[in-house]
């Protein structure tokens, strides 16, 4: 019986195929580089952002990490597609010379994109937009190029690149809030005797079980965030996370937010809305360790 | 009662970590006193930052055998600000280590920046030191170091491609030449990771 379904799953891809290829495109054409080729995709009312990518290479999560920069998609020259915005899946890490590390992805990867599409009567709608990439390995090769896509006035659910949006917009990290049976998240700036400061990020087990848990952070305007140490303990995940100010010249804030991901666990988690204390802010009073 | 307020503690901390020296991903903050160097120009001709003081210094951290360097010197943004701005000192430094495929050698290095009407001197720091005291991570990655030796501005030289993109090194030295800090002092750089030896 286990056999027939994937069978038939089977069947039904190729067939979703060869309907994609035969009717309509939901997909504009590649732009092509030695290292990676980029596309738009559209489905289910959405829009994204595709990339496959040679063995080696790799694009950038919004925070690219210390080296790299995130895909630009710049949408101004069509006007039925506003406010457009990509959003980025998990990333994973990726370990450079001389302890950099930087955090996107590899293989191949869909941003699925935040916009406000103004819809066509009729017919499909012609879409341009110019992307401006870098792709690294130990090198980095920056890319332009000028995207389109002809987006179907009506897209079928079952399309292909209709159903792989869906599933790219499923995997994106869930905000915490949203997600009441996933470990609880809880954040907090320590402050060392001499004056060094520490994140510290905790994660309630609850029934989610984590695999290799890693821990990603936007980038800060106020902090150089350090490579996070992570200690497992059976209440669940500890990490620690130095932090740096990267400006003495401007006092800090009584309190200021981090935006994390934390991924490991079946699908990855975000948050960071909640103002977090800073210990040396200067009004606070701080628990210094004894 | 605390022995030191909260700034002082956090000028303390500033000052601790250049004590300890810094692995490439730390961060130099604004605010710190720029590490000295001696460095040997493509004419092996020694170039300190000690002989700047009094001036507003800009650091370029260059590869010209990375896409990103190479674009930014190809459409003359570093040249074109660096002109606007006659009263700071520019240098050019290349951490490039001698054992990595990018490190260039003077001759081939003095063709390139004839080729792109680079005029401000280029450093070697092939060991890696200068880079690392500065947490250089990228190419181009930029500081600003101010007439008292502070740094005034460590990031980006500007918001990336794009028609709009804001330039904030020249943002920055124009605010200084006016007697103002820099807003933003920090930025995120952009490109190519700096090539360090092992």
């Amino acid at each position: 019986m286990r056999a027939n379904f994937h069978f038939h799953a089977g069947l039904a891809l190729i067939l979703a195929l060869v309907a994609t290829a035969t009717a309509r495109g939901a997909a504009g054409p590649w732009a092509e580089s030695s290292e990676a080729r980029a596309r738009l995709i559209a489905g289910g009312g959405g829009l994204g952002l595709e990339f496959e990518l040679q063995p080696g290479w790799h694009v950038y999560w919004k925070n690219s990490g210390d080296a790299g920069y995130a895909p630009r998609l710049d949408f101004s020259a069509t006007s039925a597609v506003r406010d457009a915005r990509l959003l980025f899946p998990a990333p994973r890490r990726f370990e450079l010379a001389a302890g950099m590390v930087s955090f996107g992805y590899e293989h191949a990867v869909i941003y699925p994109i935040a916009a406000t599409i103004t819809p066509t009567a009729a017919g499909p709608l012609p879409v341009r937009a110019r992307l401006d990439y870098l792709v690294c390995r130990d090198e980095c090769v920056p890319h332009a190029a000028d995207l389109t896509l002809a987006l179907p006035a009506k897209t079928d659910a079952h399309d292909i690149e209709a159903a792989r949006l869906a599933a790219a917009l499923a995997a994106l990290p869930v905000p915490a809030e949203e997600a009441p049976e996933a470990p609880r998240v809880t954040i907090s700036v320590a402050a060392a005797a001499d004056g060094a400061l520490t994140l510290e990020l905790s994660a309630a087990s609850g029934t989610w079980r984590a695999a290799a848990p890693d821990l990603f952070f936007e980038t800060h305007p106020l902090f150089a965030l350090g490579a996070p140490e992570l200690k497992a303990a059976k209440s669940g995940l500890r990490f620690r996370i130095p932090l740096q100010p990267r400006d003495l010249t401007r006092p800090l804030p009584g309190t200021t937010t981090f935006a994390w991901t934390l991924t490991g666990f079946g699908r990855a988690l975000s948050g960071g809305g909640a103002p977090v204390p800073v210990a040396l802010a200067g009004t606070a009073e701080v628990a210094l360790p004894h | 009662m605390p022995l030191l307020t909260p700034n002082k503690r956090s000028l303390i901390l500033g000052l601790t970590l250049l004590a300890a020296g810094r692995a490439a991903s730390a961060d130099l903050a604004v605010g710190a006193g720029a590490p000295a160097f001696e460095l040997q120009d493509l004419d092996g001709k020694a170039v300190t930052l000690a002989e700047f003081r009094g001036k507003t210094v800009v650091l370029e951290w260059i590869n010209p055998n990375c896409p990103v360097s190479r674009g930014y010197a190809e459409r003359k943004v570093m040249i074109q600000t660096a002109a606007a701005h006659p009263e700071a000192v520019w240098l050019a430094i290349n951490s490039t280590s001698r054992s990595h495929r990018d490190f260039l050698a003077p001759a081939a290095h003095k063709a390139y920046d004839q080729k792109n009407g680079i005029g401000y001197p280029v450093l070697y720091d092939t060991s890696g030191e200068v880079g690392r005291a500065y947490g250089a991570k990228t190419t181009p990655h930029m500081f600003i170091v101010d007439e008292n030796g502070k740094l005034a501005y460590n990031g980006a030289i500007d918001s990336g491609p794009g028609a709009t993109s804001t330039n904030y090194v020249d943002a920055a030295l124009m605010a200084l030449a006016a007697g103002q800090r820099p807003d933003p002092a920090t930025t995120q750089p952009m490109g190519c990771s700096v090539k360090y030896g092992g």
